[in-house]
């Protein structure tokens, strides 16, 4: 297996140096070059020939997502792989249109990191778990019910069986016979489900409830 | 809380509430909630405790203390269940119309 050329981009070099320091101990990995910033790495890339480029998006001169930019269009071919600590949507969001194969945040672990690298190497992709999460939330344009609601206030566990039953398609009289309470009382505890949750209809308590993991079957 | 009359009714309703369930609920978790809606004022009380047959009670003639909150309630047009099975717990809900007070 011929070894996967990389190039490094950040601007600490203590980051570099430390990623060179345990890459070095894979037979795989061969390190091509490193850069301070985005148009560093341009430069030297017709001497280089890496296979891909890790960068850390925030960086002088020339960050990460210009390069990417810029890398789609000179060299298509090279792979980029973003690592870093900013795992906001907006920027996961810029890097992955740009063409970035692998977002991978800076508390990864090191078999992470080895694992992103040979799966971007080998066609694939790969997202750190948290980027992955961002990346599902935003697809399913679930915004964070809180925004509606001025203070989050919990369900009690009434609310929370009533709202489980309700996810698993019951009616009111249903609901009512199971928990041996009145349709009334269902009632009031479904208008309180909605109030809480900011919801306007029982589609919204679904969303509220996938959104936060309330049940581990639905 | 604009009525004076809801106020004390829903703190009684309470104070009695959390006596029971002190005194025969043995519940380890009390939910209360005073939710103020535009129609209503709703209370709920929830506990996980032993719960009780609701015939049962006033076949033996206990349950003063749910029936004096049904005083207090009826007095006001209020409206109140209570749910409870041996082992499920118990939960009270009030609701208290605000438009047929005006």
């Amino acid at each position: 297996m011929s070894r996967i050329k990389l190039f490094l981009v950040d601007d600490h070099k203590m980051i570099r140096e430390g990623l060179k320091l345990f890459l070095n101990d894979y037979e795989e990995i061969d390190i091509v070059g490193e850069a301070e910033n985005g148009k560093e790495c341009l430069d030297q890339l017709e001497e280089t020939y890496p296979d891909i480029v890790i960068t850390d998006l925030n960086m002088p001169v020339m960050d990460g997502l210009e390069l990417t930019k810029a890398l789609k269009l000179s060299h298509p071919e090279i792979k980029v792989m973003a690592l870093t600590m900013m795992g906001e949507s907006q920027h996961i969001k810029e890097m992955l249109a740009e063409g970035a194969l692998g977002y991978l945040l800076k508390n990864c672990s090191e078999e992470e990191l080895i694992m992103g690298i040979k799966n971007v190497y080998n066609g694939g992709t790969y997202y750190s778990p948290e980027v992955t999460n961002v990346i599902i939330n935003n697809i399913r344009k679930v915004k964070p019910t809180t925004s509606k609601v001025a203070s989050e206030m919990p369900l009690t566990e009434r609310e929370k069986e009533v709202l489980h039953l309700i996810l698993k398609e019951n009616s009111n009289k249903e609901i009512a016979e199971i928990l041996f309470i009145s349709v009334r009382t269902v009632d009031a505890h479904k208008r309180n489900l909605l109030d809480k949750t900011g919801s306007k209809n029982v589609a919204g308590l679904v969303l509220y409830a996938i959104d936060r993991q309330l049940f581990d079957d639905v | 809380m604009e009525n004076q009359q809801i106020e004390i009714t829903l703190y009684r309703i309470l104070q009695e509430a959390i006596n029971n369930i002190v005194k025969y609920a043995k519940a380890s978790k009390v939910d209360v909630q005073l939710r103020n809606y535009n129609d209503i004022y709703m209370l709920t009380i929830e506990d996980n405790g032993i719960g009780f047959e609701i015939d049962e009670m006033q076949r033996e003639g206990n349950g003063m203390g749910f029936k004096s909150m049904q005083n207090r309630l009826d007095a006001i047009d209020g409206f109140l269940e209570i749910n409870s099975q041996p082992g499920r717990g118990t939960s009270l809900l009030v609701e208290i119309n605000k438009m047929s007070l005006q």
